[in-house]
């Protein structure tokens, strides 16, 4: 069989940017690549394009679910961090985890945009895909939800904490807005918000997967 | 520090202030070291609440990669001109029929020596019969993230190679799985595998320090921007 070497023009494919990682697996840990990125070294970001890009489009994906939005989201999270990359600190956790709720929060201000027509088709298919009540569109989130993890620990939440956290995390809405479709006061809602939150730190190994 | 601002916090770390608020917020726990760990500790949560979203999720664009190295402005990471693209992938596609033809002969010439036996041989058989030849190497590929291996490859003295799959998941019809193999510092493509592989032979020369399998556009690419599903690398 004739072969033919394909990665012409110095480009880097996944492929390859995995095999060198794996020749040299301590090239990059997240205080390391940092320190890369404000180099402003080229292979710093596009390791960490290899290790996070797909988490990044998956969160993405998962609070827009369209593909192109998530991809759009993708690109501006990986050019941001180019940009910069003092944001963020190693210190506090993970890059994975940096990176992945910049894209969550990206996400939502694309969202929650009045002025794009588009993302009021994504709020109407959002709103379709699940009854307004509030209880079935609890049950829908949960339903989607993939971590087996995370969903028992929501699960162990009284269900005036879940629904908000549920509602604002995973459809992106905000916390008037949750008050809005559950019917109680706004400040109860953010109030509920943190009580729930401090129970999911005791309830999921938060320590050991941010820093992992 | 005020329940308030404590709830703002929390709701902060979850982007469910809208703007106006979330400026408020940024400001007091930039001030507050007792709000900047209480918005850490909720970010750590919230990372992990990020863990529950779908992993099934559509295929990133292959050329979302190059448009990010584009819109950042990198210099040493080329990205592959179009019209250059479309050239190299016709080229790789006249090597791969040559490739199938050759590949066809040895496959013939095996089965007949496997036919002597009164059988009638499968490319499974083939692949095994290849296995126990003085030389040969059986290597696994392996699912990069978990580990678990997806395919092993039968590596033959001579070249002739067969790669079988260990579970990898049937693809659509307008997917396929491709192979590479990693030859010193080349990634060359070895050819599609189609979008649900069993046994697939093919040869490689050289000395070949890696084995990566990719999910493709049907008919596969020419350079891939996609992870890889199974991979094998020979130790440093």
């Amino acid at each position: 069989m004739s072969l033919k070497a394909t990665n012409t023009n110095g480009f880097q494919s996944p492929v390859e940017l995995e095999s060198q990682r794996r020749r040299n697996p301590e090239s990059f840990d997240d205080a390391a690549m940092r320190e890369a990125l404000l180099e402003q070294r080229e292979d710093a970001l596009s390791e960490a394009y290899l290790r996070h890009g797909r988490q990044v489009f998956r969160v993405a994906y998962g609070v827009l679910r369209r593909t192109e939005l998530a991809e759009d989201v993708t690109q501006e999270v990986f050019v941001r961090l180019w940009q910069r990359p003092e944001r963020f600190d190693p210190t506090r956790g993970g890059l994975g985890g940096f990176l992945q709720l910049d894209a969550h929060g990206r996400s939502i201000d694309l969202l929650r945009s009045e002025q794009s027509r588009i993302n009021r088709e994504i709020k109407e298919q959002h709103l379709s895909s699940a009854s307004t009540s509030p209880i079935s569109i609890e049950e829908e989130v949960m339903k989607r939800i993939s971590s087996e993890e995370v969903r028992d620990a929501l699960g162990q939440l009284r269900p005036e904490e879940r629904s908000p956290i549920a509602m604002a995390f995973f459809l992106g809405h905000s916390y008037r807005s949750v008050a809005e479709i559950l019917g109680v006061p706004e400040g109860t809602v953010k109030s509920r918000i943190r009580t729930g939150m401090a129970r999911l730190r005791e309830l999921l190994d938060t320590e050991v997967m941010a820093f992992a | 520090m005020s329940d308030e601002v404590e709830d703002s916090v929390a709701a902060h770390a979850l982007h469910a202030l809208p703007p106006d608020e979330a400026l408020m917020a940024e400001t007091a726990i930039h001030v507050d070291p007792r709000l900047q760990a209480e918005y850490e500790a909720h970010r750590r949560v919230a990372t992990k609440l990020a863990t529950g979203f779908p992993e099934v999720v559509p295929l990133m664009s292959p050329a979302l990669w190059n448009r990010i190295s584009r819109s950042a402005g990198l210099q040493g990471i080329a990205v592959v001109p179009v019209d250059e693209e479309r050239a190299s992938r016709s080229r790789w596609s006249i090597s791969l029929v040559a490739g199938v033809a050759a590949l066809l002969i040895v496959f013939a010439l095996s089965v007949a020596l496997l036919s002597q036996s009164g059988t009638t041989p499968t490319l499974g058989d083939v692949a095994t019969a290849a296995a126990a030849q003085p030389g040969a190497v059986t290597v696994a590929l392996q699912d990069p993230g978990s580990a678990q291996t997806m395919m092993s490859a039968v590596v033959s003295a001579h070249g002739e190679s067969y790669l079988i799959s260990e579970g990898l998941p049937a693809l659509p019809a307008d997917r396929t799985y491709q192979l590479w193999v990693i030859v010193d510092d080349r990634i060359i493509s070895a050819g599609v595998l189609g979008s649900a592989p069993t046994v697939n032979p093919f040869r490689v020369e050289g000395d070949i320090v890696g084995l990566a399998v990719t999910e493709e556009i049907a008919g596969g690419v020419a350079i891939s921007e996609n992870d890889p599903v199974a991979l094998w690398l020979a130790e440093a």
